[in-house]
């Protein structure tokens, strides 16, 4: 490799890493609950060496109703260590495997294909894509499990151009994946076995790494394979599975006895799964949700943003009939690993319960982004027939849509996503509880309303997460606090209460803090039992949280 | 007549491949698409089947030699569809209903609208230039685009269709699912070489043309309106399919018979439980149970909640006995002889009178042994003992009650 390759791969990761780590800590404007339950399970761990609810370094960290894959809240604890347990301590883990991410897709496209444009070009569609960025820059387990494999591949593929000697490592990262993020548990072994299939040949004369390869990955897996039969591995799978999805269960039987021959054929839950999944994994191939309105920045029918830019559309068809057609040159073994990639990627969401779900299909980068830079690869390759000029203009035109392209995404992401969903990133919880852990003391109670919402209390979050990320609350404290109740995935501890606001009789309270939306503190019911301190709006301009007390 | 036409087109465009025509053929006439629509009164079928026809017709005589009859054919066609046209625009409210139907999204609100609020959040965080760049008409273009390209989305094609019970099968796609991995090998044999490249031309026009209808009516897909580009993809299929031999044969065949089967269960056993209200299923019995009772009273009301318009389906049951009974229309049929349809704030009975109160179980509430109709509209409340007769549905849920007047009482409502 030229050490132009090298400057140009510099070039993009420090586009990409400026597009990932800008303004982390105020963008999203918020915390969202998950990460401040991950940041404050890691900061536990940190000084306690448990999580919050006391177990001792937790192969799973439970969440309200909820287990998380551990690796994430492990890298988290020197990240809050270094920077404190603040919104950048707790994004820039995922921030830095975003980055991170980008130079192991160029190294990886390099060593797939041989060709520096298309690899450079794929790194770029990766660094400046709306959907990677978007998920780099939350803690979002899933960036780095994406790293993971994306690693483990390259590793691999090194491997058998140097007789096996990186399997153990390539094993290694693809466990360490499965460790990372629930999708990976069902795309690795699938891609894993794909692999075998189609570099069967050069595999079958490296037996001695091969074994090698299977007891490190063997070692590192083995925890995990103990861990899915716990409460704590299963959990997730339970609750988001497809067949838990509300639009399925009107056709689903409750029972299949008592069915005749024919019915047990043809009218059976398999069957009925089977078809509503195929509904679901077809929506994956839907130009409307890669190229037009996939990151749902804005609000339905409104101008949005794809998984893609909308000016990748052209190299991105034409590299997916370059690698279906078979015109390129390429290898016919390396193009059929990007086909079973861009199959599988999409696998582990589909069979979940959400539709078109952006964060659960990132297993599939960097295929997609490969057919772009391959389908650059051709329009270069056309152009290299024409006149200088046409290409120079070719250059410029690209650059030009692409730097377009990029400040349209920008301008949604920072100005017109906040406007509309401040509220669903738990906008003002931050400020809410802080002004709780300056004030509790003055008062016999605090009660923070968990809902709230501009039409209506149809948000729920969990503050006693944000009372305890913003006080730092003292992590041996908390899980010795015999004050403290679990219901849900609430907690009360301290003077703190978290329970919806019935104002009618929650006004007659004496001495209390009360925080809630205006649905549970409507202003003109307040005259006489209560005082409004603060109001906190949200970035829309509507009134997001109310704090209220009441009379001693 | 449609299969037939198909069959002999492709018999002159492709003389020596066999195998393709019975491919394509046996695409065409087993897929739930043409299987479901040819079996309703949908006029865009309709038109399909006659195209064939007529274009089956026109090659025959161009193949033959006789090339001034292909013209005779052509142009009666160019005539036959010059008159329908012409009297379409003759018609009241053409103008609207084109543009609502066929040309819906150039007056799609959400679009203007979608372009105002991203320009007055601009406006809100102070970037009124960023604001007007990248939110104006020109949006119009990427709405349009994306829009196109949505008509390519094979979950519409082989798995979810559009969902409309009245244009498909809800739960599955217009072509069934079986032979969507013949769609990936007919795509890659059509760009690969193994069609003429006018031939290639020539099909890659009919699909945009096809899609076109669906791309401009406004509905994200219509599964009724892009019925044309069923045979294009008839012809993509049935050359994959073709290439199948041995055990790939054998399995395609046996996975083919087992879609088959499945779909065909679905369609007859489940669909009408599913699709039952946007059929209007029961509206047949109530006709016939309002011509049993109708000369038995002196009025007959209907509230209507359940079908959009359910005097047009009354009549067509009541006229189908022979008996022509008068009706009145504004802006709906609101009025068959001594039936009365919707109009609550109307309804009026003096004393004596014997009416008979057809209603939806929307419209009443039942208190133990009485009935309350909820007459909001026309200030008063009905209380009646028992219906005398109802039309179910499938699963025996009432849709309409019947409750003679003299069992009722009267409250007005302040």
């Amino acid at each position: 490799m030229k050490a132009s390759f090298f400057i140009c791969l510099g070039m993009i990761v420090v586009l990409g890493g400026i597009l990932r780590f800008w303004r982390l800590s105020e963008y999203p404007v918020a915390l969202s609950a998950d990460e401040v339950s991950i940041g404050y399970s890691s900061f536990s761990v940190l000084k306690t060496a448990h999580d919050e609810y006391g177990s001792f370094l937790p192969l799973a960290f439970r969440s309200a109703g909820d287990y998380k894959p551990p690796v994430l809240g492990y890298l988290m604890v020197p990240s809050i260590a270094i920077f404190g347990l603040n919104e950048f301590g707790v994004r820039f883990p995922i921030a830095l495997a975003g980055s991170v991410a980008i130079i192991f897709v160029g190294l990886l496209t390099y060593e797939l294909f041989g060709n520096k444009l298309i690899s450079l070009v794929t790194t770029l569609s990766v660094a400046i894509s709306p959907w990677h960025i978007k998920f780099s820059r939350g803690s979002f387990e899933a960036v780095l499990a994406s790293l993971f494999l994306i690693a483990g591949v390259w590793t691999f593929l090194l491997g058998l151009r140097y007789r096996g000697k990186l399997f153990w490592l390539s094993g290694i990262l693809m466990a360490l994946a499965m460790w990372t993020y629930h999708a990976e548990r069902l795309m690795v072994p699938l891609f894993a076995t794909a692999l075998f299939v189609i570099f069967h040949k050069e595999i079958g004369k490296l037996k001695r790494a091969v074994l090698v390869m299977a007891i490190a990955t063997g070692v590192v897996l083995a925890p995990l394979v103990y861990l899915l039969t716990t409460q704590g591995g299963t959990a997730r799978f339970s609750s988001v599975f497809i067949g838990r999805d509300v639009a399925i269960q009107s056709e689903l039987h409750k029972t299949e006895k008592n069915q005749n021959a024919i019915q047990t054929l043809l009218d059976n839950n398999a069957l009925t799964l089977f078809n509503f999944w195929s509904k679901r994994y077809l929506n994956y191939w839907d130009l409307g949700f890669i190229f037009f309105n996939g990151m749902g920045l804005t609000g339905p029918g409104e101008p949005d943003v794809g998984l893609f830019h909308l000016v990748e559309i052209v190299p991105f068809l034409i590299g997916l009939a370059v690698l279906l057609l078979g015109r390129s040159g390429l290898d016919r073994r390396r193009k059929r690993l990007v086909v079973v990639w861009l199959l599988l990627g999409p696998l582990a969401a589909s069979l979940a319960n959400n539709d078109q779900h952006p964060l659960r299909s990132l297993t599939a980068i960097p295929a997609p982004q490969i057919l772009v830079g391959i389908g650059v690869f051709w329009l270069w390759g056309w152009f290299r027939t024409k006149t200088k000029l046409a290409r120079r203009v070719f250059v410029a035109v690209s650059a030009g849509l692409m730097v377009s392209a990029l400040l349209y995404y920008l301008d949604l992401y920072y100005n017109h996503a906040p406007i509309r969903f401040s509220e669903f990133d738990g906008y003002g919880l931050k400020q809410a509880a802080i002004y709780a852990i300056q004030n509790h003391n003055l008062f016999k109670e605090v009660v923070f309303d968990p809902t709230f919402g501009t039409l209506g209390p149809f948000t729920e979050s969990l503050p006693h997460l944000y009372i305890l990320f913003y006080s730092q609350y003292d992590p041996w404290r908390y899980q010795r606090d015999l004050r403290r109740i679990e219901y849900g995935g609430s907690s009360n501890f301290a003077n703190f209460n978290f329970r919806p606001i019935y104002w009618p009789k929650d006004r007659y309270l004496k001495d209390r803090l009360f925080i809630g939306s205006p649905w549970s503190l409507p202003k003109n019911d307040l005259l006489g039992f209560g005082q409004i301190l603060q109001t906190i709006p949200f970035k829309n301009g509507a009134s997001g949280f109310v704090i209220v007390r009441t009379s001693e | 007549m449609g299969l037939i036409a198909f069959y002999g087109i492709m018999r002159l465009i492709w003389p020596g491949d066999k195998s393709l025509r019975l491919w394509a053929i046996l695409v065409f006439a087993i897929n739930p698409w043409l299987v479901f629509l040819s079996r309703t009164v949908s006029a865009v079928t309709l038109q399909l089947h006659f195209l064939l026809i007529v274009l089956w017709v026109i090659l025959i005589f161009y193949k033959r030699g006789i090339r001034w009859l292909a013209i005779i054919v052509a142009s009666l066609m160019v005539i036959f569809y010059g008159s329908v046209a012409f009297v379409y625009v003759r018609a009241p409210a053409a103008k609207t209903d084109f543009t609502r139907n066929y040309l819906g999204f150039f007056s799609d609100l959400a679009i203007q609208n979608g372009i105002d609020r991203l320009r007055g959040e601009s406006e809100q965080s102070g970037d009124r230039l960023v604001g007007k760049l990248f939110f104006n008409k020109s949006y119009y273009m990427v709405a349009l685009a994306e829009k196109s390209l949505e008509q390519l989305k094979p979950q519409l094609y082989f798995a979810a269709g559009e969902g409309n019970p009245l244009h498909g099968l809800s739960e599955f796609g217009p072509i069934l699912i079986v032979f969507l991995p013949l769609l990936l090998i007919g795509l890659q044999s059509f760009f690969g070489g193994s069609f003429g490249s006018k031939r290639k031309i020539l099909m890659t026009t009919l699909f945009f043309l096809a899609v076109i209808p669906s791309i401009l009516g406004g509905t994200s897909f219509n599964q009724e309106k892009t019925i044309f580009v069923f045979p294009l993809l008839a012809i993509l299929l049935g050359n994959a399919a073709k290439n199948l031999k041995g055990r790939w044969l054998v399995v395609f065949l046996l996975f083919l018979v087992f879609n088959m089967a499945y779909v065909l269960y679905d369609a007859i056993v489940k669909e009408p439980y599913r699709a039952q209200y946007a059929w209007e299923f029961g509206t047949k019995s109530l006709a016939a149970k309002i011509a049993r009772y109708k000369d038995k009273y002196d009025k007959v009301f209907i509230a209507d909640k359940y079908s959009p318009d359910v005097g047009v389906q009354l009549l067509f049951y009541l006229n189908s006995a022979r008996v022509y009974y008068p009706f009145s229309y504004r802006p709906w049929v609101d009025q068959i002889d001594n039936i009365t349809i919707g109009q609550v704030d109307r309804w009026q009975v003096t004393d004596g009178e014997k009416v008979l109160f057809v209603v939806t179980s929307s419209r009443q509430v039942s208190v133990s042994d009485t009935w309350v109709l909820d007459m909001k509209d026309n200030r008063q409340k009905i209380i009646c003992s028992s219906p005398i007769e109802q039309v179910v549905d499938l699963r025996n849920i009432p849709i309409y009650l019947f409750f003679d007047s003299t069992n009722c009482t009267r409250e007005a409502l302040p």
